[in-house]
């Protein structure tokens, strides 16, 4: 059969009802899910793993990856309306998502996140049909040394994410040091204080709401409501909601080129092993700041900020499948437990299922075009309510937020050790939040942590060591170390500003005295 | 007139030692916070040092451990060189706070932060005590109570429909085991 008969075939095999109402109920499924602070990605995929054991391939696969694309934008709607992420990955939207929040445009930020969301995976799935060998092909070229640099890369965010340059690195650092703990490569054991739960890790679920969700609570026993304005009566409420939402659907498309940078940064980082949804929002966060004629607003509300990182993390999707689909390897967590899907229907992710169904893996890639653009209008649907929830006292909306916080922490895997984690980052983010340290750079490093150590390990047990040789003969390290002095340029001249800028007020304080 | 040049030294070396007793005052909490970061790390750059393939496992954290240690030294002098010229101009309380957090927090805050982190944590303790069920609903009426909520209705009605429901949704039909006590 030829590539495009099997298209065609797999499309086909679309218009039964079954694999339609299926693709319903996973996006609908995932957004919601994704929404609940602590209901990962990964986590409502295998908790539906049982659930798809009874259904034909296609249903079954189409309802898995239909969750992962829901989850992937449902986790902005916490993030935007109440500073907790659902999920790791929307950790830069709720940069810009709440402060719009904050504004009284959290309907709008939704609308924009929506269409993001929507557009990103689109280009995710395009790009999944047409460009798949090729960026299998590319990152597949990617050795230790070129995914370190791609860790480092990512990890000159932390240089850009608050004022004082110096906090902001002590707090990263911080984070990449937590990151660490665990069992390496080697088998050696760090910094477990004795407990094997950490064997595996710090885990990154219950530090990130105990970090930043159950920190953010503490803020919000200060006000009343989630936003302090004025709450309008029911009706013009509804009304303005909508037209937000409406506003902010639109906003986007006014974004064509940041919306393309942020889709192909997605696709590219998405097809890299280990790095998934997280870094490429970070990423394109980064990038979109730095090419943004409004970037002196990142941070502060800024719907462009919202664009940047959903249009990543969705598009994402579309390189971990790529990989996942092609050569059988996860991208991240989430592809890691939608082979658990595949192997459920006696399916191996690889060359040969392509040899073997190809109408099959067409049909689950297709599925993902049709599946944007449900994304479009399930997306809007839950928004407008989801915003509702701004409208709740905080005297409820706290104990609601604690209580699925924690089970969420504890669901992951049936741990109360979660939960007593988490309680501990809890802790450490009111603290570092009192002193003004940005707690995005600790989460940054937590999750990038890990990634440099073992892409260092590697790197150092491939060469027998380590020399500056190892990166300056490899031709993508090579391009990779020039992207990373690129990305440092703007710092460096920052700092060097504000040494002059200091300078100068000392003398004249003292010409002055 | 040289038996007094001493003592007006003596007085300059201790307006000295005054000003950075204060400046370091001012600046306490931060440097704790930073001490403590510090603290961490050199516990933990100590414990992997001590591990035997030493050299492979401090790849990574021994460059991270020394630029945390530079960047805490470069911190603890900014904000002290910042409490510093604060003290010595003689300025308010306001200039310092660029350099310290404002700790002024209202009381109500402090009395509901209170409340709510001990009553986290007893949650958290019961869950496997009395169970899923009771400690839940018992978390969620007595702090939505402890916040200010004064209805019957968001007290006891919803606290006992979000469980209610968690427990369906989650035992029934996710099929998650949910911690159990003497309780459910």
């Amino acid at each position: 059969m030829s590539e495009l008969g099997a298209l065609w075939a797999g499309i086909g095999l679309l218009s039964d009802w079954p694999v339609i109402l299926m693709m319903i109920l996973g996006l609908l499924f995932g957004i919601i899910t994704g929404a609940i602070p602590g209901f990962s990605t990964p986590l409502a995929i295998s908790v539906m793993l049982p659930v798809t054991f009874g259904m034909e391939s296609l249903q079954a696969i189409v309802f898995l990856t239909c969750i992962y694309a829901g989850g992937n934008f449902g986790s902005s709607i916490s993030a935007i309306l109440i500073n907790i992420p659902g999920s790791p990955q929307a950790i830069v939207t709720g940069l810009d998502g709440y402060p719009m929040t904050r504004q009284g445009r959290g309907s709008e930020a939704l609308g924009v996140a929506v269409s993001a969301s929507a557009v990103g995976n689109l280009i995710g799935a395009i790009f999944l049909i047409l460009i798949l060998p090729l960026l299998v092909q590319f990152a597949l070229s990617f050795g230790p040394p070129e995914l370190f640099l791609v860790g480092v890369i990512g990890l000159t965010i932390i240089a850009s994410l608050h004022k004082s340059f110096l906090k902001a690195a002590v707090a990263g650092l911080f984070g990449v040091l937590i990151g660490t703990v665990g069992m390496t490569d080697t088998g050696a054991v760090r910094g477990t204080w004795g407990f094997y739960e950490l064997l595996d890790g710090v885990p990154l679920i219950p530090a990130l709401i105990g970090l930043i969700g159950f920190s953010e609570l503490f803020v919000m026993l200060q006000r009343s409501y989630v936003v302090q304005d004025d709450l309008d009566n029911a009706g013009g409420e509804k009304s303005r909601s909508l037209s937000q939402l409406l506003s902010g659907f639109v906003k986007t498309f006014r974004h064509p080129i940041s919306l393309l940078r942020a889709s192909t940064i997605g696709v590219i980082i998405g097809g890299l092993p280990g790095a998934g949804a997280t870094v490429a929002s970070v990423v394109s966060y980064n990038e979109g700041r730095r090419y943004s004629k409004r970037s002196a607003n990142f941070g502060k509300g800024e719907p462009e900020g919202v664009i940047n990182s959903e249009a990543a993390n969705n598009a994402s999707e579309g390189g971990a499948l790529a990989l996942l689909l092609s050569l059988g390897i996860p991208g991240g967590l989430a592809t890691a437990v939608l082979i658990g899907g595949f192997m459920l229907q006696g399916l191996v992710p690889g060359p040969r299922l392509f040899m073997d169904n190809p109408a099959l893996m067409y049909g689950v890639m297709s599925a993902q075009i049709f599946a944007s653009f449900m994304l479009l209008f399930f997306g809007l649907l839950v928004s407008f309510y989801a915003a509702k929830i701004i409208r709740v006292p905080n005297m409820v909306l706290i104990p609601l937020i604690a209580l699925f916080s924690i089970i969420g922490t504890y669901a992951v895997k049936l741990l109360m050790f979660d939960v007593y984690i988490m309680l501990v980052f809890a802790v450490i983010g009111i603290v570092l939040r009192k002193f003004d340290y940005p707690l995005i750079a600790v989460i940054l490093g937590l999750i990038l942590g890990p990634i440099l150590d073992s892409q260092l390990m590697r790197t150092f047990q491939g060469a027998g060591g380590l020399s500056s040789s190892i990166f300056l003969e490899r031709p993508l390290s090579l391009l990779l170390l020039g992207i990373l002095i690129l990305s440092l340029v703007p710092l460096t001249v920052r700092l060097v500003k504000d040494y002059y800028r200091r300078k100068s007020a000392g003398t004249r304080e003292n010409a002055a005295s | 007139m040289k038996a007094s040049q001493p003592l007006v030294a003596l007085a300059g070396t201790g307006e000295v030692v005054m000003i950075w007793l204060r400046s370091i005052n001012k600046v306490k909490y931060d440097l704790m916070v930073l001490l403590a970061i510090l603290g961490y790390a050199t516990y933990y750059y100590i414990e992997v040092r001590s591990l035997s393939a030493q050299t492979i496992n401090l790849l990574l954290i021994e460059p991270v451990y020394w630029l945390l240690f530079v960047s805490v030294l470069a911190l603890i002098g900014n904000n002290i060189r910042r409490a510093r010229q604060a003290v010595k101009s003689s300025t308010d309380s306001e200039q310092v706070s660029s350099a310290t957090p404002d700790n002024g927090v209202p009381s109500e805050f402090l009395k509901r932060g209170l409340w709510f982190g001990i009553m986290t944590v007893l949650y958290v303790l019961g869950l496997d005590t009395l169970g899923f069920v009771s400690s839940s609903f018992l978390y969620l009426a007595c702090l939505t109570y402890l916040l200010g909520a004064r209805s019957i209705w968001v007290s006891v009605v919803l606290p006992a429909v979000v469980v209610g429901f968690l427990y369906v949704s989650m035992v029934v039909f996710l099929r998650f085991s949910l911690p159990d006590g003497i309780l459910i």
